[in-house]
């Protein structure tokens, strides 16, 4: 069950149209490092998480996931909102237009379409940990991409705040790691697999 | 942490310590100073922006945006330390902080609902009504 509030995490307030801009935040919605591909992911994989704390961790994360998905909306609509056919032609913006108008679809800046290939559960705690630690780590420098192009700080801030909330994640899934860790023998991690072979697991 | 082994990552466990004030802690990203780890490119500042009511709305829309920046400080607040206690389970002051945040954000919601409209489905005031929040009309 989700529940939704009506409000941003983080306020979004942009006042000077860019498709341009739009097209470049639009791959932190369906791109391969997305917020989309990130949220799908964390919510897929803890079903089968073998330590009760890294299933809650993932569906708190998979959450605030979702959250940004809307902050990355919310900014690619009020950079759009007000566009011309002109200004969408100059921008380059003219092929989305065609196919989406002004409204939001889940692509990435290249126009890929947003496609599950991007993440993986792979019923295996160590790989799906390693990946999301990996899928934090590639979503960063896609902010850190972003900032360097893009000088409204309108649009700064809530990169900013975004780019930080993924080192903060990547570190809670280094302690999801730990933690799944000591449920394994430490003399070959790799002994079983902890979402398959639980009978191994230590208490 | 337990010593390190080969052909495993390894990060090490965070401890608890001073965090930031909600405001910053919003602006940053954090409640923690040492989760800070800014690009080389950000400005020094890190309050580029301050979130400040637009001086020309009418003052109930000023004073609508000045209780919507505290829950979003507020919640932001809770969001970071739920995260923080989902491994470290055992950590008394997060404990603490995360009752002490419920509490008072329980307070602020219901004062929002009272005065402007309803934030959650808990909320008695209309649902349909304010703006959606992707509007950018209530920060």
């Amino acid at each position: 069950m989700w529940t939704y509030e009506k409000r941003l995490q983080f306020p979004v307030k942009i006042t000077k149209t860019c498709p341009k801009t739009a097209q470049l935040i639009i791959s932190q919605y369906g791109g391969p490092d997305g917020e989309l591909s990130a949220s799908m992911r964390y919510l897929s994989q803890r079903y089968t998480m073998p330590v009760k704390t890294v299933g809650g961790l993932l569906t708190d994360i998979g959450t605030e996931e979702l959250a940004h998905m809307e902050i990355i909306c919310a900014m690619v609509y009020q950079l759009t909102r007000d566009l011309t056919v002109e200004q969408a032609q100059a921008a380059g913006f003219d092929a989305y237009y065609i196919d989406h108008t002004k409204a939001l679809w889940p692509q990435a800046a290249a126009g890929v379409p947003f496609t599950s290939l991007e993440f993986q559960s792979k019923g295996d705690a160590i790989a799906d940990l390693t990946e999301d630690l990996a899928a934090e780590q590639k979503a960063r420098v896609v902010y850190d991409n972003l900032l360097r192009m893009i000088t409204d700080p309108e649009v700064r801030e809530p990169l900013k705040f975004l780019r930080t909330r993924e080192i903060v994640h990547f570190q809670r899934f280094g302690e999801a790691l730990e933690k799944t860790k000591e449920r394994l023998d430490s003399n070959n991690y790799y002994y079983f697999n902890p979402e398959f072979d639980k009978k191994f697991l230590q208490n | 942490m337990e010593q390190q082994h080969l052909a495993i990552a390894s990060v090490p466990m965070q401890n608890w310590e001073t965090l930031y004030d909600w405001d910053q802690a919003l602006a940053t990203g954090t409640i923690f100073p040492g989760l800070n780890k800014p690009f080389f490119v950000l400005e020094e500042n890190s309050f580029e922006t301050e979130f400040k009511p637009d001086e020309n709305a009418s003052p109930e829309q000023q004073e609508r945006e000045r209780l919507m920046k505290e829950i979003s400080a507020l919640s932001f607040a809770l969001d970071d330390t739920v995260l923080y206690l989902d491994t470290h389970p055992e950590s008394a002051e997060a404990m603490d902080l995360r009752k002490n945040l419920i509490e008072q954000r329980k307070g602020l919601l219901k004062e929002f609902d009272e005065k402007f409209y309803a934030l959650t489905k808990d909320c008695i005031g209309c649902w349909g009504e304010g703006p959606m929040p992707w509007e950018g009309a209530c920060i």
